[in-house]
């Protein structure tokens, strides 16, 4: 590593009556700069540049292998933060199951300044995702970027196709675990055009920096106008990336080069209201992907794909049914949380609330990241083409429901857009 | 599996004895072992017998690391917190040396873990007393040093010279 120095810091504690003066330990820098401080969350290092001018030399400007192994420590813990981008507040919000670690970081500039920087200072449904820390997003359907939030880094990558008009989707994949040292890879999905029903497959490299196109393609099975809805939002598990479609999600594998599709889980139950069919999402859980959705009986359904060999042909997957939430019994045993929001005489006993908010479609599950909380948007306005809502979570072992944060209303397109994990 | 002994002998020749399985988990004995066959204990110089006890506990304790047993793995973590909770600054920061000298994953990611979760708490001035580092910066450079921490928390490196490029 370049910016290992030959010297040693040598450990001496003196005035401590539990330490023994005899002995010094020395820890050797390739040890503390390979070792421990990777370790740090970047608070504590941004801090401890003051420690000396090593230290500030080595953090300000880190090598690749530091930057990759903090990255490594960082996102062990992946599953147990979220975060979404609050477009008019501009700020990325935390959320935990516990309220303490719900934190607002100081304004994404990041994001507004490439905005800025292309001319424009709308960010309408800029993000589109983030696997393992980092943040993807699109602009104008055209601009592909890709952001480090915690290094406030931007780096953009070329659009695979600039001459063509077609609208693609877009994918990120950055296992750091498995690929140290291969960069992140792009995968764009596109339909040639609108009433083509195959789908095909753009690979995009930052170690070469160059996108590749891939032999596989996909049928997506056309049903009563499937072909007109945007896929949600890319998934990445098991090695696959998926979108969710309405009765299907197509997932692609890009170190096998095969794609393909699956059929949701669950009965079909598919209602069209107010031009939005958005009634389940795709997530990932504990490495696999989930799936949740609101029946018609009011329940919440949490759904996670088994893959028993990792590919998903004949009976080597199933779907298993991981929770299956009733409405009404979590509205009776927190009715204190959500009364308030029912005040209508349709709504005024849980039974009726529940009843309200299934057949009325107020209720939007959120992916599901972990097997503790089940996040979901409650949407009291029902506006049409309009969809904001409040952000509710349900403790799955103690049953609780809590609202996340009663000031913020938060439009549907942006929790699905941007309901991120990142490392802390 | 054989339960063959290793003997370990420690810098001041105090005599340490565990099963072959637990000693492989130090890829140095392991290769020690390999290539030179001792027959009176495989000598390690740079490790004291106080260390090295602390060092065969914890290797006697992972010897059968469980797969998918939860509660098993439960357990294992709860008595490696105990295993450092009474240990001092000085054994901890000798136990990562001997965890990266005899090779041994497993000790080196707790111990390190662990004084980055110490560091975590403290200040600058209690990390350089850590580990002993002297302040080398002038005043002017220290407070060069908080601008550019405080002003970095508005600007971005990378897109920020775009801008500035494509202002030009």
């Amino acid at each position: 590593m370049g910016e290992t120095v030959n010297s040693s810091h040598v450990v001496e504690i003196e005035g401590s009556t539990s330490f023994n003066n005899d002995t010094t330990a020395i820890i050797a820098d390739d040890i503390l700069m390979d070792e421990i401080l990777p370790r740090l969350p970047i608070k504590s290092l941004c801090r401890f540049k003051l420690v000396c001018k090593q230290w500030n030399n080595f953090i300000t400007h880190p090598s690749h292998r530091f930057a990759i192994s903090h990255h490594r420590y960082a996102s062990k813990n992946l599953s147990n933060s979220a975060y979404f981008f609050n477009e008019q507040t501009e700020r990325v919000v935390s959320i935990r199951d516990d309220p303490h670690h719900h934190f607002k970081m100081s304004n994404p500039t990041f994001i507004k300044e490439f905005y800025e920087i292309r001319g424009s200072k709308k960010y309408f449904r800029c993000i589109r995702g983030s696997n393992n820390g980092l943040l993807f997003g699109l602009f104008a359907d055209r601009d592909i970027f890709i952001c480090n939030p915690i290094t406030k880094h931007v780096d953009h990558v070329p659009n695979p196709n600039p001459e063509s008009e077609s609208s693609f989707y877009i994918a990120l994949l950055f296992d750091t675990h498995k690929y140290p040292y291969s960069g992140f890879k792009i995968v764009a999905m596109n339909n040639k055009n609108f009433d083509d029903s195959w789908l095909g497959f753009v690979v995009y490299y930052s170690k070469n920096k160059e996108w590749r196109q891939s032999d596989a393609v996909v049928q997506v099975i056309p049903s009563e106008s499937e072909e007109r809805i945007r896929p949600n939002n890319p998934i990445f598990a098991g090695g696959k990336v998926h979108w969710s479609y309405v009765r299907h999600i197509v997932w692609f594998d890009v170190e096998k080069d095969q794609a393909g599709s699956i059929e949701c889980p669950g009965k079909d139950n598919l209602i069209f209201v107010h031009g939005l069919y958005c009634y389940s999402e795709i997530g990932v859980c504990d490495g696999e992907l989930s799936y949740s959705k609101a029946t018609n009986e009011g329940n919440i359904e949490i759904w996670l794909l088994k893959s028993k060999s990792g590919d998903y042909v004949g009976i080597e997957f199933e779907w298993v049914k991981i929770f299956n939430l009733s409405l009404e019994e979590i509205f009776q045993e927190n009715w204190n949380v959500v009364s308030k929001f029912f005040w209508t005489r349709k709504s005024r006993t849980p039974k009726k609330a529940a009843k309200f908010s299934t057949k009325k479609r107020a209720i939007l599950p959120l992916p599901c990241l972990d097997k503790e909380v089940v996040w979901f948007l409650m949407d009291f306005g029902l506006k049409e083409y309009c969809r904001n809502g409040k952000l509710f979570y349900i403790n799955i072992r103690s049953r609780e429901l809590k609202l996340l944060d009663g000031d913020i209303s938060i439009p549907q397109y942006l929790f699905s857009a941007s309901f991120l994990s990142c490392p802390t | 599996m054989s339960t063959k002994k290793i003997t370990l002998l420690s810098s001041d020749n105090e005599l340490f004895t565990v099963d072959e399985e637990a000693a492989n988990q130090s890829l140095t004995i392991k290769h020690l072992i390999e290539d030179t066959e001792p027959e009176n204990g495989v000598p390690l110089p740079q490790v004291h017998s106080k260390i090295l006890a602390k060092v065969t506990e914890y290797l006697i304790k992972h010897a059968n690391e469980p797969d998918n047993d939860a509660a098993a793995k439960e357990e294992l973590k709860n008595w490696d917190d105990k295993f450092l909770e009474k240990v001092n600054h000085e054994t901890l920061f000798d136990l990562i040396l001997a965890a990266n000298y005899l090779d041994i994953k497993g000790l080196l990611d707790l111990t390190c873990q662990t004084v980055a979760d110490l560091m975590n708490g403290m200040s600058v001035v209690e990390v350089r007393k850590l580990f002993n580092i002297v302040n080398d910066f002038t005043p002017e450079d220290e407070a060069e040093v908080r601008k550019r921490r405080k002003r970095g928390t508005k600007t971005i490196g990378p897109s920020n010279d775009q801008a500035n490029q494509s202002n030009h």
